[in-house]
């Protein structure tokens, strides 16, 4: 290799405070949602006070891991990747990047305090009053500056198939939370500063908050998380991605595709009928991207398997393309009119969400964090392989709990809610389904419980790493099958 | 003339072209010509330094 004096080290310390939120935030929001499931076995823990009441707890559950652990995790690896891949140093430097940081952390703890003091926009994943929707704009500007700036100086001829998948989730949200935020504030017309009305009404407002809400799912958490897995499925495996060619049509046909299957989130509503179909249609041809990427990212270990037996980080990996084509196929199932009858409205729509958001959004984030967090802090490997074996355990048996217990308690609570008498009477009254429901509740929060346990195991772990310990069993000379 | 044809052409054959579109990128992926060029992109992560060049 080449001397080359004019090196400039890539800018890494914005990416360790971003790693280090995400695991924080990741939690946190562990733990607030397994607390909100407890609360559905258990009502009495809603303590009787209005700041802790479902309703106002569970946005702050879907926004501190959607957006605060979900968000963190993007900043940190899409930043790392885009300065590795382009070989150039981070746009704007530590300046932006704590710009970013900061804003961002405050962000997320003033969005928590204003649901938890009971302000809401009523848009589900839009909460926040119209003042945050501002400030957040502009924090997502300057992550597209730092963002685009680091790929036009890029040295690397080629802009790699990751930075696409992140600069689609970039643009394509900016566009999202624009259009569905438009609002007036109360407080132009000397009402209150933490009230605003949406532009839209009814089933303009419905259709406008799926079309946002389920383009938050392709691309915040799926378009994303996708250009985390084409780095750190190959850089982990140590060889090149099984097709590039796929790639570029797995990509389009997801930025062609997705944009339009919100509808199916609205059947059987008002919603003109053509535009459910429409809906519909658009979301079983998702069925084409999501064989693309589960194919390209399995397929990459093709040759290479045994890793899945000796790397409990490439375990992560791997079985999150698994749950990505797991959930990935459900989804389109669910969006079929007459399954969506059956399924809308009920808990199988939860255990569809958990089995993408736990088993694909988090593995592949504990999978890149694993992979980072000795890269970055310049250590050899983590402190113990062996506890990440053990975290992918215990949140594996949590997600089967979780989402087994779910699609049990959805489908019972479906065909509870249809069933009729020979008298033409609904056999079931609505508190016959919750009874029912109760104990797939507590199987439920059983499952969170192990998850937000293995999440402590790993913060464990990432402190043990950064601290540059290294476990015995590390030590020892490679009995690699063990672990 | 823009308009009339946005409105007349465009918007109401739009699964048309942009399914066109589509094929079109299927097609450069595909191309016999592009393999080697393309699949070799796929080496870009693996050749990363700790360092900008």
């Amino acid at each position: 290799m080449s001397i080359n004096t004019e090196a400039t080290p890539y800018c890494e310390d914005v990416i360790k405070k971003f790693t280090l939120a995400a695991i924080f935030w990741g939690v946190v929001g562990f733990l607030a949602g397994d607390f909100i499931a407890l609360q559905l076995a258990f009502p009495v823990l809603n303590l009787d006070l209005e700041w802790t009441s479902f309703g106002r707890l569970r946005p702050v559950h879907t926004s501190a891991v959607i957006f605060a652990f979900g968000g963190n995790v993007l900043f940190s690896t899409s930043l790392y990747i885009v300065q590795r891949t382009s070989r150039a140093s981070l746009f704007g430097g530590s300046g932006l990047g704590g710009f970013i940081f900061w804003n961002f952390q405050a962000l997320i703890v003033v969005a928590a305090l204003s649901y938890v003091l009971g302000f809401s926009q009523g848009q589900e994943y839009a909460e926040p009053e119209w003042w945050i929707d501002l400030w957040l704009t502009v924090i997502w500007v300057a992550y597209l500056i730092a963002f685009a700036g680091t790929i036009m100086k890029r040295k690397e001829p080629h802009i790699y198939v990751a930075n696409w998948f992140f600069f689609a989730m970039i643009l394509t949200i900016a566009m999202l939370h624009l259009g569905n935020n438009l609002a007036v504030p109360a407080a132009f017309f000397g009402g209150s500063w933490m009230k605003s009305y949406n532009v839209f009404g009814g089933v303009q407002n419905a259709m406008t908050q799926w079309w946002y809400g389920h383009n938050a799912v392709g691309f915040f958490l799926t378009a994303g998380f996708l250009g985390i897995m084409y780095y750190f499925v190959p850089k982990r495996a140590e060889r090149p991605v099984y097709s590039y060619r796929l790639s570029i049509v797995h990509f389009w046909a997801l930025i062609f595709l997705y944009i339009w299957a919100g509808p199916h989130h609205l059947h059987y509503t008002a919603l003109p009928d053509w535009a459910q179909t429409l809906g519909m249609t658009f979301s079983v041809m998702l069925w084409m991207p999501s064989w693309g990427g589960m194919i390209n990212g399995l397929m990459t270990l093709s040759g290479a398997w045994d890793k899945l037996r000796t790397d409990p980080v490439m375990r992560f990996l791997v079985s999150s393309v698994a749950f990505y084509g797991m959930s990935t196929f459900e989804g389109p199932m669910m969006s079929i009119k007459a399954v969506n009858s059956l399924s809308h409205y009920t808990d199988w729509g939860i255990g569809h969400v958990h089995s993408g958001a736990l088993g694909w959004v988090a593995f592949v984030s504990f999978g890149a964090l694993y992979y980072l967090v000795p890269k970055l802090w310049g250590r050899k490997e983590l402190y113990s392989l062996k506890l990440v074996g053990v975290h992918f355990w215990i949140a594996t048996v949590g997600i089967v709990f979780y989402i087994t217990a779910m699609w049990i308690s959805g489908i019972m609570q479906g065909l509870m809610w249809r069933a009729y008498d020979s008298l033409g009477f609904l056999q079931y009254s609505f508190i016959e389904t919750v009874e029912a429901m109760r104990p797939y509740y507590m199987i439920r929060a059983l499952g969170g419980f192990l998850f937000v346990l293995g999440s402590l195991v790993m913060v464990y772990n990432v402190y043990k790493t950064i601290k540059g310990d290294v476990a015995d069993e590390a030590m020892a000379p490679a009995a690699g099958a063990a672990r | 003339m823009f308009v009339a044809f946005v409105d007349n052409v465009l918007r109401p054959f739009w699964v048309l072209w942009v399914m066109m579109i589509f094929i079109g990128v299927v097609f450069y992926a595909y191309r016999p010509k592009n393999k080697q060029r393309l699949e070799d992109y796929g080496n870009i992560p693996l050749r990363d330094d700790n360092e900008e060049r």
